[in-house]
């Protein structure tokens, strides 16, 4: 299975990919929305994790342009979350996310999260 | 280092680049530059740092990164104004940030006191207290609860400390290890560890229980790529499950939304977990569905309508599942068959495809993948923003070293080639040639690799500045210019000290107060400007102030008091300013911990001039000084002319030399009984013999019988340094006579001659100064300009 990360920050890209590839998936990553759009393209993938803050395209911005997009419609979209605020994560679920994540999360939490929403 | 480590240094060096963004883009809000994208970029800058901080356990650094966050979240939202006073606040929280920041890459403790002093500030401006920018206070008691909404860390985020182990924990059974067992769902029953769940043991009932959970599902549901069949495999990994639809909402085929959810499901759950691990499970669909969960026997909701059919088989649930409306199928032209396939649409009007189609045709939405841009570069990297390569320092310097080897054992064979009397056109000398240039090419692109843009020195400045404006309690406005000069790393590293002796001093004694300032018709704000150039092969630092200038008649005194000069001695304005770098001057009042802390301008001199620099101060009384500090741009090797000077072999740094003449005798005037000058074009330029200057020989040389050598100073002054003749030109590898002799002056270092000799290297500024001490009366004239 394929994760794309989208992530502004190099540690958090890090830890899921350490954290997916110890997990036996296959993680592709980019650096902000729109950046996450192009490797999306080009890439595909089965899952997407995306952060919610990034420069350029923001998570919110990210997750509606994915939903447009009849081939990604279908694709289970995780967010993160620094904290369980619930006004972003219901702007994220109104953009049109399908699950979250909460920051920091234990490896265990990330998997248990990805099975949720990917079959 | 493990892969935790690893990322954990990543997360330092992230935290490096994070506060620079956060500096800068602060300092933009300060000069009124910022837009809402720089705001946005700050906000980011300190909530990244938190979230990395955050998977490390870093506590402490969460906890205040979580205040200044929240503050610049309001900021963001327009909630409060980014007034002066506010980013001036902001930016002594980044600072104090990048304090706690250091705390925790080094383990040590940051200054509590400052930090809970600054925390208390945040918490007032996002009480709207800070100041009368804010507007319209919310906060129901502004004064009664000042930590209320930032003590909520505990809630909203709760640092963990994760272990290697946690990564290295093979898939468990929970993990999709098996991405093709596609919906996985079977009826056996699975062992579950409690463990695995959040709820603690002692809240999960004694036993087994029988739930029934009856779930609706409404059309965003589907919309958000949720899936009904992954929700009961989650169930189903609780205990046991036996599902049934109710298909009685199922409308006929031509009023058929396909974007609309129309089955429930009755699920009943045989399972020791507690309520709270079974709701879990619906915990990211819970406002796109109704759900109710009841302990069977307990149901008081009316059991959902009709007859819903048991469903036993595997295959048939599946079926049931896919034949479910689903918005989140892939394609248009997926959904059509999927549909009208469906064996449990029992529609008893006979259909043809087309009014399915038109229902589906208006939903199926332009693919939007036109609007993103076209793939970027190879498929499977994606793209860091900058590609870099991370390697340890120690293995360039052992590059450059085995380089520096490289260029004298070159030389050395080139001297030997020469000596056996290999013509210049033959192979061999055609063949060092050709190795003389690639090892230069070599050692440019390997020192290219050590050299670094000087922005890593001035980013610590406005943090300097700030503080020792706040000690002296004066405005400053700091502007930096040049800060992408690179200069090798070398070099870099003793940038440091005396820019920030320099900065110090500016601030200290050469910016007035704002009341005097204001006095004397100036911004109350003073204006200190930091810049890096390149001039002359050297890279020069320039600290300038727009102050008051320095008080001559008070320096001269203070000199003449300490016995640095006889009360009758007659000296240049520029001369008397550079007294303050003679040792045991020092023009405060009361040794100031500010300026220097303690160590005096000549102290700052000696430690420049050690590393073959030069450090000078220029003034104009009322208008402020300019502190200008040159360094060569590496401290390895040298370009440079060899000479040779009385039987002995110097080396002169190449950038110190403008052109070299052989001088007519009707060109050279007497001047004084030693001294001599040399007209060059319209300009007479003072002679030195180095021969003399450096006691190779007692007589001066005539400057005829020799050639000489023009060069200019950093202050651009100009000589004529007389030698015996000219060998060539050379790259030197530099060694430090320092460190394997002692300091000599008028000698920069030494190095290693392509025969094996070693040569000295000439501190050009020094021997023209030496030469002017010889009389010290004041310079006969620098420009003789006629």
């Amino acid at each position: 299975m394929k994760i794309l990360t989208v992530d502004d920050s190099r540690t958090m890209r890090d830890m899921l990919r350490m954290a997916l590839v110890k997990a036996g998936f296959n993680v592709v990553e980019a650096v902000d929305g729109e950046h996450g759009l192009e490797v999306l393209t080009a890439n595909g993938a089965d899952v997407i994790i995306t952060d919610i803050n990034m420069p350029k395209l923001d998570g919110f911005g990210f997750i509606e342009a994915v939903r447009e997009d009849a081939s990604y419609r279908a694709t289970p979209i995780l967010v993160l979350t620094t904290e369980s605020d619930p006004a972003k994560k219901d702007r994220a679920r109104r953009a049109g996310a399908t699950g979250w994540i909460v920051k920091p999360f234990h490896p265990d939490k990330l998997v248990e999260a990805i099975r949720r929403v990917a079959a | 280092m493990d892969e935790l480590e690893q990322i954990k240094l990543t997360f330092f060096q992230e935290c490096d680049e994070l506060l620079a963004d956060l500096e800068s883009g602060l300092l933009a809000m300060e000069a009124g530059e910022g837009d809402s994208e720089t705001v946005n970029a700050v906000f980011r800058a300190v909530h990244s740092v938190k979230g990395g901080a955050g998977a490390f356990a870093l506590e402490a650094l969460v906890r205040y990164a979580h205040v200044f966050e929240t503050l610049l979240d309001d900021v963001r939202s327009n909630k409060i104004a980014a007034s002066p006073e506010l980013v001036r606040v902001l930016l002594r929280a980044a600072d104090i940030l990048a304090d706690q920041v250091t705390a925790a890459r080094t383990g040590g403790v940051p200054d509590e006191a400052a930090t809970a002093a600054m925390v208390g500030e945040l918490e007032g401006w996002i009480n709207g207290q800070g100041g009368a920018a804010a507007p319209a206070p919310t906060q129901e008691s502004p004064a009664g609860a000042p930590s209320a909404p930032t003590d909520e860390l505990g809630i909203g985020f709760t640092p963990m400390t994760i272990s290697i182990d946690d990564f290295a924990a093979e898939p468990t059974a929970a993990a999709p290890a098996a991405p093709t067992d596609e919906l996985g769902i079977g009826f056996t029953p699975m062992q579950l560890d409690l463990a695995e769940f959040d709820a603690p043991a002692e809240e999960a009932p004694a036993g087994e229980q029988a739930w029934i959970i009856t779930f609706h599902p409404h059309a965003a549901l589907y919309a958000k790529a949720n899936e009904t069949a992954l929700l009961l495999r989650e169930l189903e990994r609780l205990g046991p499950i036996e599902v049934s639809i109710d298909d009685s909402e199922l409308v006929s085929l031509e009023h058929l939304d396909p974007e609309s959810a129309y089955l429930s499901w009755i699920v009943r759950l045989t399972t020791d977990v507690a309520e709270e691990v079974i709701r879990d499970v619906f915990e990211f669909v819970s406002d796109d569905c109704e759900l109710t969960i009841v302990r069977e026997g307990q149901e008081e909701v009316a059991e959902p309508a009709a007859e819903a059919a048991p469903v036993d088989d595997v295959a048939a649930l599946i079926a049931q599942i896919n034949a479910e409306p689903v918005v989140a199928a892939p394609a248009q032209d997926e959904i059509l068959p999927t549909v009208a396939a469906a064996p449990v649409v029992a529609a008893p009007a006979p259909v043809t495809p087309e009014p399915v189609v038109q229902a589906a045709t208006p939903a199926a939405p332009a693919p939007a993948a036109a609007k993103a841009a076209p793939p970027k570069a190879a498929a499977n990297e994606p793209a860091q923003p900058q590609a870099t390569i991370r390697v340890d320092p120690e293995r360039i310097d052992r590059l450059i070293d085995l380089v520096g080897e490289l260029v004298i054992n070159q030389a050395m064979l080139a001297q030997r080639v020469g000596e056996h009397g290999f013509a210049p056109s033959s192979d061999i000398a055609m063949g060092l040639d050709e190795l003389e240039q690639l090892t230069r090419g070599i050692q440019d692109s390997v020192m290219a690799i050590r050299a670094q843009p000087v922005k890593s020195v001035f980013q610590r400045m406005p943090r300097l500045v700030r503080e020792v404006a706040n000690q002296t309690g004066k405005q400053v406005r700091l502007v930096m210019e040049g800060e992408g000069t690179e200069v090798d790393k070398t070099v870099i590293e003793r940038l440091s000290d005396p820019i920030t002796h320099m900065l110090r001093n500016a601030i200290d004694h050469g910016l007035e107060s704002p009341e005097d300032r204001v006095a004397a018709g100036k911004n109350g704000e003073g204006t200190v400007r930091l810049a890096a150039l390149h001039r002359g092969g050297r890279i020069v630092i320039e600290v300038q102030d727009d102050g008051r200038g320095i008080n001559r008649g008070r320096v001269r005194q203070i000199a003449i008091d300490k016995g640095l000069i006889s009360p009758d001695a007659v000296l240049t304005d520029e001369e008397t300013d550079n007294l303050i770098f003679l040792p045991g001057f020092s023009t405060a009042a009361k040794v100031s911990d500010i300026s220097g802390r303690g160590v005096g301008m000549d102290v700052v001199r000696r430690s420049v001039q050690a590393l073959g620099g030069r450090i000078s101060i220029s003034s104009r009384p009322g208008e402020g000084s300019i502190f200008t500090l040159s360094l060569p741009l590496t401290l390895a090797v040298l370009d440079g002319m060899v000479i040779d000077v009385a039987g002995h072999t110097l080396v002169v740094p190449l950038t110190a030399i403008i052109e070299s003449l052989r001088p007519k005798s009707e060109e050279i005037k007497a001047l004084g009984p030693q001294g001599s000058v040399l007209a060059v074009r319209d300009t007479y330029v003072p002679l030195v013999d180095v021969g003399s200057v450096l006691g190779f020989r007692n007589d001066l040389m005539p400057a005829t019988d020799g050639v000489v050598l023009l060069v200019e100073n950093e202050d651009g002054g100009r000589a004529g340094l007389v030698a015996d003749a000219i060998q060539g030109q050379r790259q030197v590898v530099i060694k430090s006579l320092e460190s394997n002799y002692r300091q000599v002056d008028g000698i920069a270092a030494a190095t290693i001659l392509g025969d094996g000799r070693v040569a000295l290297i000439l501190d050009v500024d020094a021997v023209v100064a030496l030469r002017r001490r010889e009389p010290r009366a004041p310079e006969p004239i620098l420009h003789a300009a006629e």
